[in-house]
């Protein structure tokens, strides 16, 4: 059967008479008009002899096929129960698979055909595609979640808590929403690495890379945003009157701009370039092996079924890590005195810019070198938290651009292959190597050297691990919980050995570790759990240390509480 | 694999994230008994606790210099918050409140006493709590205090906060201006008028206890370094005075400025010290005076 995108032909014509006629669709029978009356006295009738009961067990199973048949067309957009049949035992009709390519909505905007070779799973890890997996569970979780969320200062936090604690598998949403974020810019930073690395932004590619930098942006400021719309303590950052604006950011205009750009992202995969295939293979001196990389393999069945499975296997493995293992965390409400700024993962290397003075050296160059003294107007945070990171971007928007400079310039035709291109590969390991470097100095807390012990073991609020989707550290005081701290002062240096009770064994290993402070000269310190109110108890920790700098105090002090109830992993 | 198989595997998934999403139905929703609560009621408790951890964060911050650490009151400051007629109602009842005992504390926290309940007995007046009254707690830090304090409940005991201590004799303030004095001096009668204070004001022992005495009763408010801007004084009105103001302290003398630390200021929420004897009000008196340098 042939397509018929040609509209002077009429479409009866095209399609042919007995497709019309066999399609539940565009049949048009008369209605048979019979009255009920006559349809039981008719129906009792057969009952009575063994010929009538053929008859209506035949009737009855024609209608159940038919409604089975009917209902399969209108799921599958076309597909008989009998293709669906030939579908299972693996026999193959392209003219029924093109049928269902080019008429359903969902699958019309996937190409008809792949090259066998491009999407072998050991050549682009499937990044691209979970990534608009995890984005559809977002754009799904999110929409829920707005049902509950209450965009206003005063009442998002509260907000927050009811979701969790009163609408059935609120936690449920909170978690999926919380896990897939970290995943969706973890497997679009990794789509943009498997990109860069395999030079798969090459010459027709070139814009679309364009498009994927600025959805890692996009994707990027959406998820930092949404941590700001809980409103709890761990984001020091922006206006918290301003809830509206990150919240409208958050759930329509970013997400809408992406929609767009993954529009035109997937639009030049689909019908412009297609998926790149290996290098090697693409590039291959063998004539044979180029040929074998460009056989074909049909979207439908084949890739489409692969799909299946693997939509199938990422649901079940976030749905049940989201239900068992990885909880969306949730800190105390917000509170201006009490920030802790906490920032997730993703963050972490822009922290640590920020806190280094990377451009020190540079100025110190020009001011003793050139006489050009630009440190009056250093400000780290502008100039390494804002210019730095967008210009970092810019670089990135222009790589396949530069890249097509450089071949020109040197006379080179463009490839693929690693071997020809070791400078971008060079500077692809550079800028990974300073994601990896920036983000590990994001981690180091600036913190006065008794504030990051009472950090270690009581700390204000749980604090995110370092590797992604890890669990947070709520500190092993908070661990024990409100049974194992029994009331009391417990100096540290009588509990200086090991022991088998856990809160015995806590306290010498805060003896081991307060010695392993060395800014704490012949430090003490004691732990004080009192009895506060019914079912709390407060915890004090007080070090006491020989001060260095007459400015020191030479104590420290932090208090937090425990109530019962209040669970913390 | 064949087609057929990748579609096996993914009905496997399938019927796997059912059986998950069965089970976290099952646990957050409908199995839920007084006995044996659903996950989701347990969530519940867990936050329930985490509010009253809040609180208590809260609870020692903003309301100990006033109520006592443990609610047990300031004597003529502000009354006890540890009491059963608080929780049980019998407060709510006879401020002629109708709505839930938990509406009163929460109204009272957000909104204050715009007028003291009790002037004579306690000078500190409380002051309004919520953003939008123009305090510094969000809605969700009132719920927390308010889960803080009524936490009491099961122990709290029975006490008479309000017929104690008799009404103090103020110094009218109805005499004649004095130019270059503080309106709240004017007029300034004995025991007060001309008092002198016994310790030297450069003396360092002195100043450190006053350190000590500022810092635990006095900073909340006036601010760590005596600017008016402690974590407590967003909420106030009129604010703290700033202590480091020198054309301030100067129409402030001594006598007076002893008059003021002992019994307070009325109309604002300096509650009277004198509790604390006469020797810690010298001694925070002397190193307030450090503050500005004004002899």
């Amino acid at each position: 059967m042939t397509l018929c995108y040609n509209l002077r032909v009429s479409i009866q014509q095209c399609w042919g008479e007995k497709f019309f006629r066999g399609n539940s669709m565009f049949r048009r029978e008369e209605p048979r008009r019979s009255r009920l009356s006559a349809k039981i006295v008719s129906f009792l009738g057969d009952l009575s002899s063994a010929q009538g009961r053929a008859r209506i067990a035949q009737r009855t199973s024609q209608t159940v096929w038919s409604v089975a048949d009917q209902a399969t067309r209108a799921i599958t957009a076309g597909l008989s129960l009998d293709d669906v049949r030939a579908l299972w035992r693996g026999e193959q009709d392209p003219a029924v698979y093109a049928r269902v390519s080019s008429r359903a909505f969902w699958t019309h905007f996937r190409p008809q055909a792949y090259l066998q070779s491009s999407i072998k799973v050991s050549h682009t890890f499937g990044f691209g595609f979970f990534s608009v997996l995890f984005a559809f569970v977002q754009l799904v979780t999110g929409t829920l979640m707005m049902f509950f969320y209450e965009p206003s200062p005063a009442r998002a936090y509260a907000s927050v808590v009811k979701l969790v604690t009163q609408v059935p598998l609120g936690q449920w949403l909170r978690d999926v929403h919380h896990l897939c974020a970290q995943l969706l810019v973890l497997f679009v930073l990794l789509h943009l690495l498997r990109v860069y690395f395999t030079g798969a932004f090459k010459q027709l590619r070139r814009f679309t890379w364009v498009t994927g930098v600025l959805l890692l942006v996009l994707v990027w400021l959406i998820a930092l945003i949404g941590t700001r719309l809980p409103m709890d303590q761990t984001v020091g950052w922006g206006n918290p009157n301003d809830v509206l604006l990150y919240y409208l950011l958050h759930t329509g205009i970013l997400p809408g701009a992406g929609l767009l750009l993954v529009a035109v992202h997937y639009y030049r995969v689909a019908r412009l370039h297609g998926i790149s295939l290996p290098a090697g293979e693409e590039e291959s001196p063998d004539a044979t092996v180029r040929e074998k990389a460009h056989r074909r393999i049909s979207y439908f069945p084949d890739v489409w079924a692969r799909e299946v499975m693997w939509i199938a296997f990422a649901l079940c493995v976030v749905l049940t890590l989201a239900a068992f293992v990885l909880h969306a965390p949730l800190a105390p409400p917000f509170d201006a005195e009490h920030l802790q700024n906490i920032v997730p993962w993703f963050v972490l290397w822009w922290r640590g810019l920020v806190n280094t003075p990377i451009l020190l050296p540079i100025l110190v160059g020009l001011r003793d070198g050139f006489g050009i003294d630009l440190m009056p107007s250093y400000d780290p945070m502008f100039w390494q938290g804002y210019v730095m990171p967008i210009l970092f971007v810019v670089l990135l928007l222009a790589v396949p651009y530069l890249d097509a400079w450089w071949d020109k310039m040197w006379n080179r035709t463009p490839s693929r292959l690693g071997g020809n291109r070791k400078l971008s590969i060079a500077l692809g390991l550079l800028a990974l190597a300073g994601l990896i470097v920036f983000s590990y100095l994001g981690t180091l807390s600036s913190l006065e050297p008794a504030a990051a012990f009472a950090q270690e073991f009581l700390p204000d609020v749980c604090t995110p691990s370092f590797f992604p989707l890890f669990p947070p550290d709520c500190g092993e005081v908070r661990r024990i919980g409100y049974d194992g701290l029994p009331a009391g002062t417990f100096e540290f240096a009588r509990y200086a050995a090991p022991s088998a009770d856990r809160f015995e064994n806590l306290l010498s290993k805060m003896y081991v570790r307060l010695q392993m402070y060395p800014d704490l000269a012949d430090a003490q310190g004691a732990l004080i759990v009192e009895e506060w109110q019914t079912h709390l108890k407060k915890i004090t920790l007080r070090i006491r240390w020989t001060p260095r700098a007459p400015s020191e105090s030479g104590t420290f002090e932090k208090t937090i509480y425990l109530h019962r109830d209040s669970m913390y992993e | 694999m064949s087609t057929r198989q990748k579609l096996l595997v993914a009905l496997i998934f399938f019927v796997l994230l059912c059986v998950v999403s069965g089970i976290v139905a099952l646990s957050d929703w409908m199995m839920g008994t007084p006995d044996n609560p659903s996950a989701r009621e347990q969530r519940a408790r867990v936050y329930a606790g985490r509010a009253i951890e809040t609180g208590a964060e809260l609870y020692g911050r903003l309301c100990v210099s006033c109520h006592g650490a443990r609610g047990e009151g300031v004597a003529s400051v502000a009354p006890a918050l540890r009491r059963q007629d608080l929780f049980d109602g019998r407060r709510a009842r006879e401020l002629r409140w109708t709505e839930s005992n938990e509406a009163f504390l929460q109204n009272t926290l957000r909104a204050g006493r715009p007028i003291p309940s009790r002037a004579d007995v306690y000078s500190a007046r409380m002051p309004a709590w919520d953003q939008e009254f123009g305090g510094t707690l969000s809605a969700s830090q009132i719920e927390a205090l308010v889960a803080f304090l009524t936490n009491w409940r099961a122990d709290a005991p029975e006490v008479n906060a309000w017929g104690i201590v008799p009404a103090p004799a103020r110094t009218p303030a109805t005499t004649a201006p004095q130019a270059g004095v503080a309106r709240v001096c004017w007029g300034l009668s004995a025991p007060y008028a001309g008092k002198q204070s016994p310790y030297r004001l450069d003396d360092k022992t002195i100043l450190a206890q006053g350190k000590q005495i500022y810092d635990d009763k006095c900073a909340a408010c006036h601010g760590a370094t005596g600017k008016g801007d402690g974590p407590a004084a967003a909420a106030l009105n009129p604010k703290p005075a700033n202590l480091t103001d020198k054309n301030f302290m100067r129409t402030l003398p001594i006598d007076c400025h002893f008059f003021v630390i002992a019994e307070g200021v009325r109309g604002t929420a300096m509650p009277p010290w004198k509790s604390l004897g006469e020797e810690a009000v010298w001694k925070v008196l002397v190193y307030t005076r450090s503050l500005s340098g004004v002899p």
